[in-house]
């Protein structure tokens, strides 16, 4: 099993650089690639079969998802949403049997950022928050529901 | 309640131990714990992983054959043995194939299953184990069927023998498919108890908790040393017991507490009564106390206790209360009769009530793991949430003469269900099973069976589970 341990580097090399040339957002979001519960890096393990898109490729590397302006890609992660995260999280994202994940008042102040929601879709957080890259979602699919649940954020 | 009260206040009183230090129930909601309290001295408590590749384990038990084997019972219905930390191969029953028509157990929503074995307390000499399940030819019925253990091959069931052997205790049917309970347990007294949920679908539409004349939202009791044509006999001490008798009516010379008595079309299974879904319940295998953790509706968990020396047919007050509040929970100043018991711990959802602020310390569904006896801890209920993964204890604190109800840690588990080993430890299991994202039995990420004890006491090289600890 490939476990891309490179984008981890690339992650925290870029990071270390921002942090040298400006502080910006990018760098921010950078450092929340990571568990939520004890803070340690997350690692990325393709699917079976699952090869990288560039939006994902670009978002390890920058901490920008693309999708957030992509109404098709909005759109399929409004399907996404509703086949897995709407009975926790609800249709508006207030939160249900789970937490909210819109408005400033998240369980996991990661979740503001797009890497930290990532981590937690992908690592999982606590209990039924399982780990999505388990259940055999894809890492694309995953910044599609972020853009989702983000243009819920309005 | 009162009886129950007097009744520990003159055990305590008897027995010479300060009455500060006695146990005793919530008299006003203001005395249910909540989350924020502290188990005083707690240690930090950290899960090692014992055995690792169960699919969906919703029970599990500690064999009390001194032969030190734990047995993770599987949702689509196979038993695994652990033994010396290692799944055995083979299980140690399955009845997904002993039936020619393909398997007897019922799995298409994630409350269905296979969710409890009990071995008697006699099992050394008679062999006798016994599960609880949701019965596929029998449309989802809850099933507890006996099945004898051939001495010659202790850690497996055959399917000849399964068959051989089966004896049906009890077939309670299902309106609906949820909210079946499913642990079932022999209590210090020998008897066999069955934690049976209301019946399902929500808000209780059958009320069936209130109900006596209904299985449904039950603790139930039975004695199962009975002949083999006979299922089980009420045992005479059970609240209820007496409450249908055929008589003969007197209206004269009676008092009011008599007449009380009778309970037309009760059932004399029943232990206590008005529970939601008490999937989950131990008894404390040093004082013989009871704690049932009876999982709520939309609003919050509560965590009910009795004494050794209750009576039984204690109401703990579903569907007209949700803990300590009401139901339906509308807000945190609604007004409404307490019915009933009070739980002794109670702790949120996300949102605590139809209206209001949400909350972060709490879960969805609580699931009781066993009573801690060792590791700095006593008489303290351990309890896992099986959304919020929380890892919650619940203690009387003889100092502050109230209950308590302590955060231990935040984990990544889905909690459902645990046993105390024979060395006094609490046992833990977690799935990958939940009601979104269900692949079905055998094809969820796989669950573990952890260890829980003191984090300075963890061995070197051991797997942990990834906590936040408070």
């Amino acid at each position: 099993m490939r476990t891309e341990r490179r984008h981890l580097c690339a992650a925290v090399l870029s990071s270390a650089l921002a942090l040298v040339v400006h502080a910006n957002a990018g760098a921010a979001d950078l450092s929340d690639f990571k568990n939520p519960l004890d803070d340690s890096p997350i690692e990325f393990t393709p699917q079976p079969g699952e090869v990288e898109t560039p939006a994902v490729k670009k978002f390890k590397q920058t901490g920008e998802n693309d999708y957030r302006n992509d109404p098709k890609a909005i759109a399929d992660g409004k399907q996404l949403y509703e086949d897995n995260c709407v009975i926790c999280h609800g249709a508006d994202g207030r939160g249900k049997m789970g937490p909210t994940l819109v408005g400033k008042d998240v369980v996991y102040k990661q979740a503001l950022t797009d890497p930290g929601m990532f981590s937690i879709i992908y690592g999982g957080a606590r209990g039924a928050m399982q780990p999505f890259s388990k259940r055999g979602m894809k890492q694309d699919d995953m910044l599609k529901i972020i853009a989702y649940v983000r243009s819920l954020d309005k | 309640m009162k009886g129950i009260a007097l009744a520990v206040f003159l055990t305590a009183t008897c027995l010479g131990i300060p009455a500060s230090h006695a146990q005793q129930l919530p008299t006003s909601p203001s005395e249910v714990a909540q989350p924020g309290g502290t188990i005083q001295n707690a240690p930090k408590l950290a899960l090692v992983k014992v055995a690792d590749g169960f699919h969906d384990p919703v029970g599990v038990t500690a064999a009390n054959d001194d032969s030190g084997r734990i047995f993770v019972v599987e949702r689509v219905g196979r038993v695994r043995v652990v033994k010396d930390n290692k799944v055995l191969p083979d299980p140690f029953l399955d009845l997904t194939n002993f039936n020619p028509l393909g398997s007897d157990v019922q799995t298409g929503f994630v409350e269905q299953g296979l969710w409890s074995i009990a071995f008697h307390p006699k099992f050394k000499e008679n062999h006798y184990v016994f599960v609880h399940y949701a019965s596929l030819p029998f449309n989802g019925a809850s099933m507890v069927v006996r099945f004898t253990v051939d001495p010659a091959s202790p850690d497996r069931i055959t399917k000849e023998q399964l068959v051989k052997t089966a004896k049906v205790i009890m077939n309670v049917p299902q309106p609906y498919y949820n909210h079946y309970g499913g642990m079932i347990a022999f209590g210090p007294d020998g008897k066999l108890y069955i934690g049976r949920g209301d019946g399902g679908w929500e808000g209780d539409p059958l009320d069936a908790g209130q109900r006596l004349d209904v299985l449904w939202g039950k603790l139930l009791r039975i004695d199962v040393d009975t002949p083999d044509d006979k299922a089980y006999d009420i045992p005479k001490d059970n609240p209820f017991a007496q409450a249908d008798r055929p008589q003969l009516m007197s209206l004269f010379g009676i008092d009011e507490q008599g007449f009380a008595k009778n309970k037309i079309g009760s059932r004399p299974e029943i232990w206590a009564y008005g529970l939601r879904n008490p999937y989950t319940f131990h008894f404390d295998p040093k004082s013989g106390d009871l704690f049932i953790a009876d999982v709520g509706q939309n609003h919050w968990e509560e965590i009910d206790w009795q004494p050794a020396s209750s009576k039984g047919g204690e109401n703990y007050g579903w569907k007209h209360n949700q803990g300590s509040y009401c139901h339906p929970a509308m807000s945190a100043d609604q007004k409404c009769p307490i019915v009933g018991v009070l739980p002794v711990a109670e702790y949120p959802h996300d949102q605590p009530f139809e209206t209001g602020p949400k909350a972060t310390n709490g879960g969805c569904s609580a699931l009781g793991l066993g009573v801690a006896n060792t590791g700095g801890l006593t008489k303290t209920y351990l309890v896992g949430d099986w959304c919020s993964g929380r890892l919650f204890g619940v203690a009387w604190d003889g100092g502050a003469k109230k209950w308590q109800l302590h955060e231990f840690a935040q984990t990544q588990l889905q909690f459902t269900g645990g046993t105390v080993d024979k060395d006094g430890s609490v046992l833990a299991i977690n799935c990958y099973c939940f009601y979104t994202a269900d692949k079905g039995p055998m094809n969820n990420p796989v669950g573990a069976l952890w260890r829980i004890m003191p984090a300075d006491k963890v061995p070197q090289g051991a797997e942990l589970a990834k906590v936040k600890t408070n």
